[in-house]
C-alpha cells in the first residue's frame, strides 16, 4: 500500500497586504501519496501557486496544518526548512530562476554543495543530469547564454541535483514553445518512471494526461 | 516637456535607490564644505593662534588640506558616478518601455529633472550639515583651548555650493544620460538584457572553498560593475593612506625644516639680552609684549675676536658660526623686462620687518631647506630670504631686495623658523661693511655631542669673563618640533569626517550592488541554501573587493604621499610607518566588519520580509 507523502489539514492562507485581505486559500485538506504524479490546475487566482508554495517549504500557513514525510512543516525555521528543501524536494519555476552569475554545470553543483556533496562525484553527477536534460555541451554557459527551454532543463536538473524523493514544478511549461514543451513533458516523464512524487502546476493537457492525481482549484478551494 | 511630476513621483517611488543617492550627495557636499571652512579657518586663524609659524610651513598644512579637499571631492564625485550607473542599469528596462510607447525627446528633459532634483536636494542639505558640524566642531575645539574664531565666508561658502553642485549634477546626470538616452527600445526591453559572457578562466581549474568560488565567479560575471566597487574601494584606502602616510611624512619633514632650521646641538653665545631676544625670535610661541631690539643693543654687544678664536681652538667644538644681526626694514625692488612689445614690470614697492643677518657661508650651523641655493664666499651682493619674506617679493629669481641702504638679488629662499620667515641672510663681509661693525654679536657653535657636558662647564666658564651668555638651544628646538607635531595632530582631525562620509558612499553603494541581486539569492534560499550559506558568499565577495583594493591603494597613497605633498619629504621612522599600516589596516578591517555588518542585515531582511 502506498503512503501519503505529502498531507494538509485545513489549511488556509491570507495575504494582509491591504484593505480588503485576500484570502488565497480556504481549507485545504489533502493528501498525495509517494510515487504520485499530482497535476495542480485552474484559473489565474485560484491559490495554485501558494498551495505549491506552502508545500514546499517556502511559504507558511495562515491556519492549517502542512506535513512532509510525516514533518510539521508549520513549526520548522527557515534555516531548517532550506536543509529540508535541499534534501527533500526540488523546485521548478516558471520563470528558471536560475542564479545569474552561475554558468549551467555550477549552478546543478552548488545545489549539491549546499547538500554537503563534494568533490569528483559531484561533477561525474552534474554530467549525468546534463546529459538527462540534453544539454551536455551547455554546461559551461551562463544562464543569459541559453534560450528559455535550456534554462528550464537546467532547472530540472538542479531540482534533481540531490535526488529529492518530490518534485515540484510551477508552470514549467508556461514559458516554451511548442517543442521545448514537449522535451519538458519527456523529462517529466522520465521522473515519473525512476519513482519520483510530482505535483505540477499547470494547464497544459500534455502534462496532465500523465496525472495520476487531480487536483482542481477554484478561488482558493479545491472543487 | 516632461513636467516635474514624473521625475518626482519616480524618485519618491525607487525610495532605496532615491535615498541611497541622496545619502551619497549629502555626505560628499557635506565633507566639502566642513573641509573648506576648516581650511578657510585655519588659514584665517593661524596668526592668532597660540603659536606662530613660518609662511612656509603654514603653506606646508594648508596644501595637505587642500590636497584633502580636492581627493575626497574626487572620491565622493566618483562613488556617486558609480551609484548612478547602477541605477542605471536597473532602470535600463524602464526607460526603454518609456521610449517605446513614445517618450523620446522627453526622456533628456526626464532625466535632467530627476539629476537636478537630487542633486539640489542633496547638496543643499550637505552644505547645511558641513556648516553645522563645521560650527559644532569649532566650539569642541575651543572648549579643548584652540582659540579658533568661526567664520561663515557667504560669498566663497556660496561659490563652493555651486562648485559641489555643478559637480555632483555632472557626476549624476552623466552616467544616467550617455546609456540612457542612446538605449534602443528593442534591447532595452528585451528579456535577454543581461549579462555577457564570462568564461571560467584560471578560476574555474581551482578548487576553493564554495564561498569564495561562488563569489569570485560572481565577481568576474559582473565584471564591469565589480571593476567600479574595486576602484570605489581603492579610491577610499589610498585617500586614507595618503591622510595617514602623508601626515606622518608632514610631520616628520617639517620638524625635519624646524631642526635644520635652528640646528641640533647648538649652543647660543652672546649678550644675555641678546640670548633672551633671539631666543624668542626662535620660537613658535608669542613674543613676550616689550620693545624690539635696539640697533644700539645689537652693535653694542659685540663678542671678542680673542674668545672667538678661543672657541675655534677647542677641538669639541665642531663648528663656529659668527652672525651680525639686526632689525632692518626689507624692500622689493619692481624689476622692469623688455618684452617685444616694450617692457613689463614685475613687482611692487612692498616693505616688510625683518632679522637680517650677516653670516659666514662656509661656517654655517644651520642647515635650511632651500628652494635655490645658499650663499657661497664669492657672494657679496646676493641674499638668500626666509620664507616669510616671499610675501614682499613677487618672483624672487629676477627681482632684487633692498636692505640697509644697499641692493642684493636674491640666491635662495630657505624656510626658516627664526622670526617667522622674515628673515634675509646676507654675506658676512657685506654685513660688517654696510653696518660698520666688525666683530659678531651672536656666536653659534656646534658641539660634539660626546663631549657636551665637558662643553657645557668649559664654554661657559670662559664666556662669564667675556660677560656673555651661553644657551643650549636643543629645549628650544624640541618644544617647537613638538609645536609642529602637535599642530598636525590638529590639522589630521579635519579630514576624519570626509573619511566618514566616503566610508558612508561606499557602504551603500555596496549594499545596492549586492541588493541588485537578491533575487539570486532568493533562488538560492529556495533551492535549499541556509542563511549562513548565502550570508558566507556576501562576505567573501566583500573580501575580495577589499583585498583587492588594499595594495594598490597603500602603494599609490603611499607614492602620492612621499612624492606629491611636500619639498625634500622625510621618509617617517619604522615605528611611525608600522602606526600608519596599522590604522590603514584597521581602517580597511572596520571597511570590511561595517559594510558586511549592513549589507547581510539589508539581505537578510529582504529575503525574509522582501
Amino acid at each position: 500500500m502506498t503512503q501519503a507523502i505529502i498531507k494538509t489539514v485545513s489549511l488556509s492562507k491570507i495575504y494582509v497586504l491591504n484593505d480588503p485581505r485576500v484570502q488565497a486559500l480556504k481549507n485545504i485538506s489533502m493528501e498525495i501519496n509517494e510515487e504520485d504524479f499530482a497535476v495542480i490546475s485552474g484559473p489565474s487566482g485560484a491559490g495554485k501557486t501558494t498551495l505549491l508554495n506552502i508545500l514546499g517549504g517556502l511559504d507558511k500557513p495562515s491556519d492549517g496544518e502542512v506535513f512532509v514525510h510525516d514533518t510539521r512543516l508549520n513549526d520548522l525555521s527557515g534555516d531548517v526548512l532550506a536543509a529540508f528543501r535541499c534534501a527533500n524536494i526540488g523546485y521548478v519555476f516558471q520563470a528558471y530562476n536560475l542564479i545569474s552569475t552561475l554558468t549551467a554545470k555550477e549552478n546543478i553543483e552548488f545545489a549539491m554543495e549546499l547538500a554537503g556533496f563534494y568533490g569528483k562525484k559531484n561533477n561525474q553527477r552534474t554530467l549525468e543530469l546534463l546529459k538527462l536534460v540534453r544539454l551536455e555541451d551547455r554546461g559551461t554557459h551562463l544562464p543569459s547564454q541559453l534560450s528559455g527551454g535550456e534554462q528550464q532543463r537546467v532547472a530540472f536538473a538542479r531540482a534533481l541535483a540531490n535526488d529529492p524523493p518530490i518534485i515540484l514544478a510551477d508552470e514549467p511549461t508556461g514559458n516554451l514553445d511548442e517543442k521545448t514543451t514537449l522535451e519538458i513533458v519527456d523529462i517529466l516523464k522520465t521522473l515519473k518512471e525512476n519513482g519520483k512524487t510530482i505535483i505540477v502546476v499547470t494547464h497544459d493537457p500534455r502534462i496532465s494526461e500523465l496525472a495520476s492525481t487531480r487536483i482542481r482549484m477554484v478561488n482558493g478551494e479545491i472543487v | 516637456m516632461v513636467t516635474l511630476q514624473y521625475p518626482l513621483r519616480d524618485l519618491t517611488r525607487r525610495r532605496a535607490q532615491t535615498l541611497t543617492l541622496l545619502a551619497c550627495l549629502i555626505f560628499s557636499s557635506a565633507s566639502a564644505t566642513f573641509l573648506f571652512l576648516m581650511g578657510l579657518s585655519l588659514g584665517l586663524n593661524i596668526a592668532i593662534l597660540p603659536w606662530r609659524m613660518s609662511i612656509g610651513l603654514n603653506y606646508v598644512f594648508s596644501r595637505y588640506i587642500v590636497i584633502a579637499l580636492v581627493l575626497s571631492l574626487l572620491t565622493g564625485a566618483l562613488i556617486i558616478s558609480n551609484v548612478q550607473i547602477t541605477f542605471t542599469n536597473q532602470r535600463q528596462r524602464d526607460i526603454g518601455i518609456m521610449k517605446a510607447i513614445g517618450l523620446a525627446e522627453e526622456t533628456g528633459s526626464f532625466l535632467i529633472a530627476e539629476a537636478a532634483i537630487t542633486t539640489i536636494i542633496g547638496c543643499s542639505i550637505g552644505s547645511g550639515l558641513g556648516t553645522a558640524t563645521y560650527s559644532v566642531s569649532i566650539k569642541i575645539l575651543n572648549a579643548f583651548g584652540y582659540g579658533l574664531t568661526p567664520i561663515l565666508p557667504f560669498i566663497p561658502l556660496f561659490i563652493l555650493f555651486i562648485i559641489v553642485i555643478l559637480i555632483s549634477f555632472a557626476f549624476t546626470y552623466l552616467p544616467m544620460s550617455r546609456t540612457l538616452l542612446r538605449l534602443n527600445a528593442i534591447e532595452a526591453i528585451s528579456t535577454n538584457l543581461t549579462r555577457r559572457t564570462g568564461s571560467e578562466g584560471f578560476f574555474g581549474k581551482v578548487r576553493m572553498n564554495l564561498s569564495y568560488r561562488i563569489a569570485l565567479r560572481s565577481l568576474r560575471t559582473r565584471g564591469k560593475e565589480t571593476l567600479r566597487i574595486i576602484a570605489a574601494s581603492l579610491l577610499c584606502i589610498m585617500l586614507v593612506s595618503i591622510l595617514i602616510f602623508g601626515g606622518q611624512t608632514i610631520s616628520s619633514t617639517t620638524s625635519n625644516y624646524v631642526e635644520r632650521g635652528i640646528g641640533k646641538d647648538i649652543f647660543l653665545i652672546a649678550n644675555p639680552k641678546i640670548v633672551e631676544k633671539y631666543v624668542k625670535y626662535l620660537s613658535f610661541y608669542p613674543l613676550e609684549s616689550g620693545s624690539p631690539v635696539s640697533d644700539d643693543l645689537w652693535q653694542s654687544c659685540e663678542v671678542s675676536k680673542g674668545f672667538i678664536e678661543w672657541l675655534e681652538a677647542q677641538s669639541f667644538i665642531e663648528t663656529v658660526d659668527t652672525r651680525i644681526v639686526t632689525n632692518a626694514k626689507a624692500y622689493e625692488i619692481r624689476y622692469i623686462e623688455p618684452i617685444p612689445e616694450g617692457y613689463t614690470i614685475i613687482g611692487d614697492n612692498r616693505s616688510a620687518n625683518t632679522l637680517v643677518i650677516g653670516i659666514d657661508p662656509e661656517k654655517v650651523a644651520s642647515n635650511w631647506v632651500l628652494n635655490g641655493r645658499f650663499l657661497t664666499k664669492e657672494d657679496q651682493d646676493n641674499a638668500v630670504i626666509g620664507d616669510a619674506v616671499l610675501d614682499i617679493i613677487y618672483n624672487f629669481s629676477v627681482e632684487k631686495i633692498k636692505v640697509i641702504g644697499k641692493t642684493f638679488s636674491i640666491a635662495g629662499v630657505c624656510i626658516d623658523p627664526l622670526n617667522m620667515g622674515y628673515t634675509i641672510y646676507i654675506p658676512y663681509e657685506t654685513a660688517s661693511s654696510i653696518l660698520g661693525v666688525s666683530n659678531p654679536n651672536i656666536v653659534l657653535i656646534k658641539v660634539n655631542a660626546n663631549a657636551k657636558g665637558e662643553a657645557i662647564d668649559k664654554i661657559g666658564q670662559m664666556a662669564s669673563k667675556e660677560g656673555l651668555a651661553v644657551l643650549d638651544l636643543n629645549p628650544v628646538l624640541e618644544r617647537n618640533v613638538n609645536l609642529v607635531e602637535r599642530l598636525w595632530n590638529f590639522i589630521l582631525i579635519f579630514p576624519i569626517m570626509t573619511l566618514i562620509s566616503l566610508i558612508i558612499c561606499l557602504v551603500s553603494f555596496l549594499q545596492l550592488i549586492t541588493l541588485s541581486r537578491i533575487s539570486d539569492f532568493q533562488v538560492m534560499r529556495t533551492i535549499g541554501a541556509k542563511w549562513k550559506d548565502i550570508s558566507k558568499i556576501v562576505s567573501a565577495e566583500l573580501f575580495i573587493i577589499i583585498i583587492s583594493s588594499i595594495p594598490f591603494g597603500i602603494l599609490i597613497g603611499l607614492i602620492i604621499a612621499l612624492n606629491f605633498l611636500i619639498l625634500s619629504p622625510i621618509f617617517p621612522q619604522v615605528g611611525a610607518l608600522f602606526f600608519s599600516f596599522s590604522i590603514i589596516i584597521g581602517f580597511t578591517v572596520l571597511l570590511f566588519i561595517g559594510s558586511n555588518y549592513v549589507i547581510t542585515k539589508t539581505i537578510k531582511k529582504q529575503i525574509y520580509h522582501g
